[in-house]
């Protein structure tokens, strides 16, 4: 396995010192904390990802019948299951508090939503 | 084409040569961004969209995100870049106008802070370059059509 040398500028000092003091606590050395970090940061991003997936073949399994009983609507989908058919976005706020969706939900309006195309031109394109 | 004269109601500077504006986002479950103050955008009419964030921002609005097949695909001179999207509510804190929007962000990228032409067109508003400020403005009287 490859070991490299890290150097981050800019680094919160309140924070890295509190970050240090823990590693201290926990019996690590700081390059074994920061591996730990990285593999939660990580395996955190999976956790969102999985959700964005669960609710997006949701909503395409749905979609079909979505368009024939609530065009114009907005659906709600989260934990990839409909938790609402909303006429308007206070009634979405409603449905997600009530709901306590996780950390991704879709909020579609039903058969207006579509791929767009658009241009970015030069301006701020890096 | 109808003329008009026009009453300006807040004016605020360019940082340097760059026109920006300050906007306050609301997500669809209510959250404020950012929690205090407010979010400085640079204005880019080369850029047909509403309002680019980075992925850090976009975050906050992953409880009203569109289905991946909605996406928007932007053309740009160096190819196409797919752009998450979600709803959100746009609020200019200095005149108090609020506006029903979406914010995008890079699917692979960290994304910027951007305020595009369909946000732009949806606010009357002047860009006077020479003395480098950007005026929100309302017609006062209208001259002729």
């Amino acid at each position: 396995m490859t070991k490299v040398t890290l150097v981050a500028r800019g680094v919160d000092g309140k924070l890295y010192r509190e970050f240090k003091a823990e590693a201290v606590r926990r019996g690590m050395k700081v390059s074994q904390a920061i591996e730990e970090s990285m593999r939660l940061w990580l395996s955190s991003r999976e956790q969102v990802k999985s959700e964005v997936d669960i609710n997006n073949e949701a909503y395409e399994r749905m979609r079909e019948e979505l368009e024939a009983k609530y065009k114009g609507k907005y659906a709600v989908i989260s934990g990839g299951k409909l938790i609402g058919v909303c006429n308007d976005l206070r009634e979405v706020r409603e449905v997600l508090r009530r709901r306590e969706a996780g950390r991704h939900a879709i909020v579609v309006k039903v058969g207006v939503d579509r791929r767009e195309e658009h241009e970015w031109l030069g301006g701020s394109l890096e | 084409m109808a003329r008009g004269i026009f009453r300006v109601v807040e004016c605020w500077s360019y940082d340097g040569d760059m026109p920006k504006i300050d906007v306050v986002l609301v997500s669809v479950d209510g959250r404020r961004v950012p929690e205090k103050g407010v979010l400085r955008l640079n204005i880019d009419t080369g850029f047909s969209g509403s309002i680019l964030l980075t992925r850090r921002h976009y975050e906050m609005f992953m409880l009203g995100e569109l289905p991946e097949s909605a996406f928007r695909v932007y053309r740009t001179l160096t190819g196409e870049i797919v752009m998450r999207r979600a709803r959100a509510t746009l609020t200019l804190p200095k005149v108090g106008v609020e506006l029903e929007t979406f914010v995008e962000t890079p699917r692979l990228g960290e994304g910027k802070l951007l305020a595009g032409r369909e946000v732009i067109n949806k606010i009357p508003m002047l860009l006077n370059g020479p003395e480098k400020t950007c005026c929100y403005v309302s017609k006062a009287e209208l001259l002729e059509k």
